[in-house]
């Protein structure tokens, strides 16, 4: 729009980016405050803590050392609870994306004669607030004899992060052109070949996609761990974070510490594969038009 | 041999697995060891047992063996018709048949699940403990400890009861006998109510799991550490022990009782009001009545009411958990602000009628807000938690309550909330409480906090003054090392601005603030009257007449309330320190209850 | 069943053979995994609850509670007003983010941080900066002559503060989400416009909007139900403070579940937004394909 390149013109698309400019600052501010302020208070000494201010008078990495070397009570299985996070996130994405992916292929390439009902029930596990489930899912751990271990909280995350990776791939599957199958059935192939060898390198980028976004919703996950794991080595960080506030005084200033190296995994991540992630988890909710 | 003739020849000989087999031989040195362990048991055991020298013991169809000593339920009487079955006690006085004893003896008693069997070992002059008897194939003990002079050792003391009372799911016998004698541990050593729960989770194999309360200092977890690695040491189980913080346990432990999942004991500070008398009435809960009997010498009989809970099945009240901790509120202020505006910062001058009490700090936040008011403009006098989200409310809360003379339940469970006196008490303390905050001397996030935040609060310096159930606050000042370093550079420039009050019973000192050689003054807050070592004294018309010296006594009296839960009451290596400080203020406290002033108390010195 | 099974004169296919190609039989293996999970971890916990949940007395209780009534009307300004708002300022900010200016690229990435940074980290910085006594956000009302504002410890503002962090964290993923949207259009038909002279607002009205109307309706759908069920942000940000005033459904089912060992309250009062989830799915089910 407005690409005509007269006198007016240009000073129309000068005043618009002016006037973008400010709405940019606006928006910017909106933003990266809090995110700063986290930062902020991170670096922020102790004896500082109380002084609000919009900048660090005194800066420190002291918190950064405390939670690297896990020099502080609070800290003290840092690494272990990371780890487990990653072990977690890890495994929740590759299942995420196998279990998707199998499931995209039936709805999408298959036409199988119950694919509303499978999609009906997908939607229903999409849109039940997970928290509704979590005591029964406790007993249901328990059941099965998982209590504590890492594979129930995993399992956990499959469950509720395969709906919306269901979508997504089916709905990108679908704008798949039909030929896959007839090259597969020109060589020869049965159903499982096309699906490994034609299927699978086809829908690479929205794979990456939902892996991305089970790996983040196993990352942020708090209350089903903290109800499947037990014991400060064996929780995962946000649990450990959550132990310090219900304590009875929390290290602010360590706890923003450990936040922000809670939160770099997640925005690197994202930073990595934001092409595939905005393409990829938009076509599910765009496809419904 | 048998030269005092007291004994007929034919006692001389008892049935052994279907054999007569002679018995060691009378001589005085063995009969003076059997009256002496009989006259020290009776001591021991007290009214309602019975300490039966060298009487029969009907086990099995082929064993009938005359122990030295058995200790059994009841009276003499109760044994009439016929030989008791079951000893919780069996002590056998050896000299020459030392290996018999130890061996076939054990082994019988063993099978027959006889839980405490001692041996008083005369020639080496210790006294050999078998515990732990496992039936089955192999019958033996699976504790063994040799005490020597000057040690000691308590009975374990199993009702007949409580072996009926233990349902336990895939558990075998011997767990919930090493679960009891666990609780036991960690309430011999001292360190934190108590729940133990009947269906046991990972039962199969020698596994106990135990979920802990986070502590606020790492010393805390330290010791409990210490405590289960002995126990395991000692027991030969494996303890699968865990940490979590209050309000994540709570959550924890009520997911796993609701799904019938849970661990074999789980200590949360929120456990005696919100889960002991909701899942005791609901039957799941272990009764561990037996266990509290054994330990009740050591009790302050009002903190036992916690666990005192009414069973919805059963329709009987029992003990369905073990309190090992009360807490107290401490009073923290900062002196220096006192100071400031001239206030006496004295623990003593402060005022203790509950008006006059509550009003000095009022009168510090508008002095110093008029003194300084750039610096002190958003200061607060008082730092009362009012929020539904925090526990230190209802600790505040029900505190005032009884200062108002006031209850909700009564002492048989009933709610007395409606009843004229409670009524107008409930009133009052609400409006109290409302106008605390609408007065403007309490920030206005109060209505917000979460149990930290008032320390943050008082931390920051924009409150004067705050009650807090935890040592939490002078805790914090090591939790960095180099903050605590500038911490007590301040507290030393301050000359001890940190100020604790101690309302009633004394926590245990942290042991890191005296080793930096910080003085830590204890004193007493507007407290009640209390005898030596906690005792309430009985209760007086009087004790009512002060608002602020009821409050303690009557929340220990309460029982149901949860005000105070940390107060440690063991006994051992690192809770005898404690116990002497307790007791020596004690006394005072006891000397000085009726004086109605605060009287400075001595530093307690640490090694 | 594919062609080339029949020809060449192979013997018929054996019936187990027949079966494994049927498409019934392939679509069911491969969404066994699936269903497997729906089955194990979904139909069985649902169950529970839904038998839990059956007991007249919880709802009388929960009728009778002026904290339940309380939580409804913040659970619908949470919902009702929060969403709205969010997807209305997403879809203005999708056409700002939509010129293609350089700088307008850095600015989306930016942009997106909130959704990458996790929730808790989050309320964290919130919460320290809306302290009333040492916030950053008193001191620079201070600092301009305002009086404080005491932000978590008042109903109004403490649930304002919930939807404003909703905002902020969920903002980002909507307003890309319209973009996308807006991309999604094909340029003929603004090119088509500017013949005609259209302004932005009238592209807007008669262009942009008709084409997102189904897709802005999804979207609101989709995140009054995952707002519906939003148990973290409320919980951590006010926990229900002050006085439980605040509390949104999720949140009060954790307190009567956890708090008060109700299990069956907390069940009932998700089961009270069930009709509401329930119908929200068939609206989407009837709209969407998956």
């Amino acid at each position: 729009m407005g690409d005509d390149m007269s006198a007016p013109g240009r000073r129309k698309r000068r005043g618009l980016q002016v006037g973008l400019s400010l709405l940019a600052i606006v928006i910017l501010g909106w933003t990266l405050f809090p995110v700063y302020y986290m930062l902020l208070l991170s670096f922020t000494p102790t004896d500082d803590l109380f002084q609000p201010g919009l900048y660090v008078e005194h800066p420190t990495v002291r918190n950064y050392t405390y939670t690297m070397g896990q020099d502080n009570p609070f800290v003290r299985y840092f690494w272990h609870q990371i780890g487990n996070s990653l072990v977690v996130a890890l495994w929740a994405m590759a299942l995420v994306a196998a279990v998707a992916a199998l499931g995209s292929f039936a709805m999408a390439r298959l036409h199988f004669r119950f694919r509303r009902f499978v999609s009906g029930l997908t939607l229903f596990t999409y849109v039940i607030p997970s928290s509704f489930l979590s005591i029964p899912f406790f007993k249901m751990m328990a059941d099965y004899d998982l209590i504590d271990t890492k594979l129930s909280l995993i399992l956990a995350m499959v469950t509720f992060a395969a709906p919306y990776a269901l979508w997504v791939l089916s709905d990108y599957a679908r704008s798949l052109p039909p030929e896959i199958e007839e090259a597969g059935a020109i060589d020869g192939a049965g159903t499982l070949a096309t699906f490994l060898y034609l299927y699978l390198p086809l829908i690479r980028p929205p794979l990456i996609a939902i892996g991305t976004y089970a790996f983040l919703y196993a990352w942020n996950e708090y209350l089903y761990a903290l109800l499947l794991l037990t014991g400060e080595p064996r929780v995962t960080l946000p649990v450990a974070m959550s132990n310090f506030l219900t304590t009875d005084n929390a290290p602010w200033n360590l706890l923003m510490a450990v936040s922000t190296v809670y939160a770099i995994p997640p925005v690197v991540l994202y930073y990595c594969f934001k092409r595939y992630l905005v393409s990829g988890l938009v076509s599910g909710a765009v496809a419904g038009t | 041999m048998i030269d005092r003739g007291i004994f007929r020849p034919d006692d001389r000989l008892e049935l052994i697995d279907g054999q007569m087999v002679v018995k060691e031989p009378q001589d005085s040195d063995h009969f003076t060891a059997i009256l002496l362990v009989a006259d020290t048991l009776r001591a021991a055991f007290g009214p309602g047992w019975l300490v039966r020298p060298q009487g029969p013991v009907a086990l099995d169809d082929r064993s009938e063996p005359e122990p030295d000593v058995s200790v059994v339920q009841g009276s003499p009487r109760d044994y009439r018709e016929g030989h008791p079955v079951r000893p919780v006690l069996v002590v056998e006085v050896s000299k020459t048949r030392l290996a018999f004893d130890r061996a076939r003896k054990a082994t019988l008693y063993a099978r027959n699940g006889v839980e405490d069997y001692w041996i008083v070992n005369v020639l080496d002059r210790v006294l050999e403990v078998y515990r732990e008897p496992s039936r089955g194939g192999r019958a033996g003990y699976g504790s063994v400890r040799t005490l020597s002079a000057g040690e000691s050792v308590t009975p374990l003391r199993s009702r007949r009861s409580a072996r009926n009372a233990t349902p336990t799911r895939g558990g075998g016998r011997a767990m919930p006998q090493t679960r009891r004698q666990f609780l036991k541990t960690t309430l011999g050593v001292g360190a934190a109510g108590v729940l133990g729960v009947p269906d046991v989770t990972g039962a199969q194999g020698q596994k106990l799991v135990v979920w802990w309360n986070k502590g606020y200092y790492p010393e805390e977890d330290a010791a409990m550490q210490k405590i289960v690695k002995e126990f395991e040491a000692s027991h030969k189980v494996e303890i699968d022990l865990s940490f979590t913080a209050q309000e994540d346990l709570l959550k924890k432990i009520t997911a796993a009782l609701i799904a019938r999942r849970v661990p074999d004991v789980a200590f949360c500070f929120f456990n005696d009001w919100q889960v002991v008398p909701k899942f005791g009435w609901g039957d799941q809960l272990a009764d561990v009545s037996d266990l509290i009997q054994a330990l009740k010498p050591r009790y302050n009989a009002k903190m036992l009411e916690v666990a005192y809970v009414m069973n919805g099945r059963t329709k009987k009240r029992a003990y369905y958990g073990v309190p090992i901790e009360a807490q107290t509120m401490h009073i923290h202020y900062w002196r220096d602000m006192l100071r400031e505006v001239g206030m006496a910062d004295d623990p003593a001058k402060i005022p203790m009628k509950w008006d006059d009490y509550w009003n000095y700090w009022k009168k510090a936040q508008d002095a110093l807000r008029k003194k300084d008011p750039a610096k002190y403009g958003k200061l607060y006098g008082i730092g009362m938690t009012e929020s539904t989200r925090a526990t230190d409310t209802l600790y505040n809360f029900e505190m005032a309550l009884l200062s108002f003379n006031g209850e909700t339940v009564d002492k048989d469970g009933k709610v007395v909330a409606d009843q004229p006196r409670n009524r107008e008490a409930i009133v009052k303390t609400l409006k109290w409480f409302g106008e605390l905050f609408t007065s403007g001397y309490v920030p206005p996030d109060a209505t917000n906090w979460t149990d930290g935040d008032n320390n943050a609060g008082f931390h920051s310096r924009t409150i004067v003054m705050t009650p807090n159930p935890s040592q939490s606050i002078p805790a914090a000042q090591f939790f960095n090392k180099e903050d605590a370093r500038q911490g007590l550079h301040r507290v030393r420039r301050r000359e001890g601005s940190l100020q604790r009050v101690h309302q009633g019973g004394q926590r245990p000192l942290v042991p890191g603030l005296h080793r930096r050689g910080r003085r830590h003054i204890l004193a007493r807050g507007p407290q009640g009257p209390e005898g030596p070592e906690g005792q309430p004294r009985p209760r007086r018309d009087d004790d009512l007449s002060r608002p602020g010296e009821q409050s303690v006594r009557a929340l220990q009296e309460s029982g149901l309330l949860p005000g105070l839960r940390r107060e440690r009451l063991g006994q051992g290596d690192g809770a005898d320190r404690h116990r002497q400080v307790a007791g020596g203020q004690g006394r005072r406290r006891g000397d000085r209850a009726h004086e109605g002033d605060l009287r400075q108390l001595q530093v307690a010195q640490s090694p | 069943m594919s062609p080339t099974t029949r020809e060449g004169g192979r013997r018929a296919p054996s019936r187990v053979a027949l079966v494994l190609r049927s498409r019934t039989t392939q679509g069911f293996l491969f969404t066994a995994p699936l269903l497997v999970l729906f089955a194990a971890f979904v139909i069985y916990p649902m169950a529970f609850g839904v038998w839990y949940a059956l007991d007249a007395d919880s709802y009388r209780a929960l009728f009778s509670d002026p904290t339940f009534r309380q939580t409804v009307v913040n659970t619908l300004w949470y919902v009702g007003f929060a969403v709205n708002v969010k997807l209305f300022l997403a879809l203005l900010l999708s056409g700002i983010l939509d010129f293609q200016f350089a700088w307008i690229r850095v600015l989306a990435a930016l942009f997106l941080i909130p959704w990458a940074v996790p929730a808790l980290p989050g309320i964290l910085s919130f919460r320290w900066m809306l302290n009333s006594q040492w916030g950053i956000f008193n001191y620079l009302l201070g600092k301009f002559g305002f009086a404080s504002v005491p932000w978590l410890a008042q109903h109004d503002t403490a649930l304002g503060a919930v939807i404003v962090f909703h905002i902020w964290k969920y903002l980002p993923f909507w307003t890309i989400i319209f973009l996308a949207g807006r991309r999604a259009i094909p340029n003929e038909l603004y090119e088509a416009t500017a013949i005609d002279g259209a302004s932005a607002l009238q592209n807007f009205r008669y262009v942009t909007f008709p084409l997102l109307r189904n897709l802005y309706l999804i979207c609101t759908l989709l995140s009054m139900v995952f707002t519906l069920g939003d148990f973290t942000v409320p919980w951590l940000m006010t926990g229900g403070a002050p006085g439980d005033s605040t509390h949104v459904l999720a949140t009060l089912a954790y307190r009567y579940t956890f708090q008060m060992g109700r299990l069956e309250w907390g069940l009932a009062t998700f089961a009270v937004a069930l009709p509401v989830t329930l119908g929200f799915i068939g609206l989407l089910l009837r709209w969407v394909k998956i």
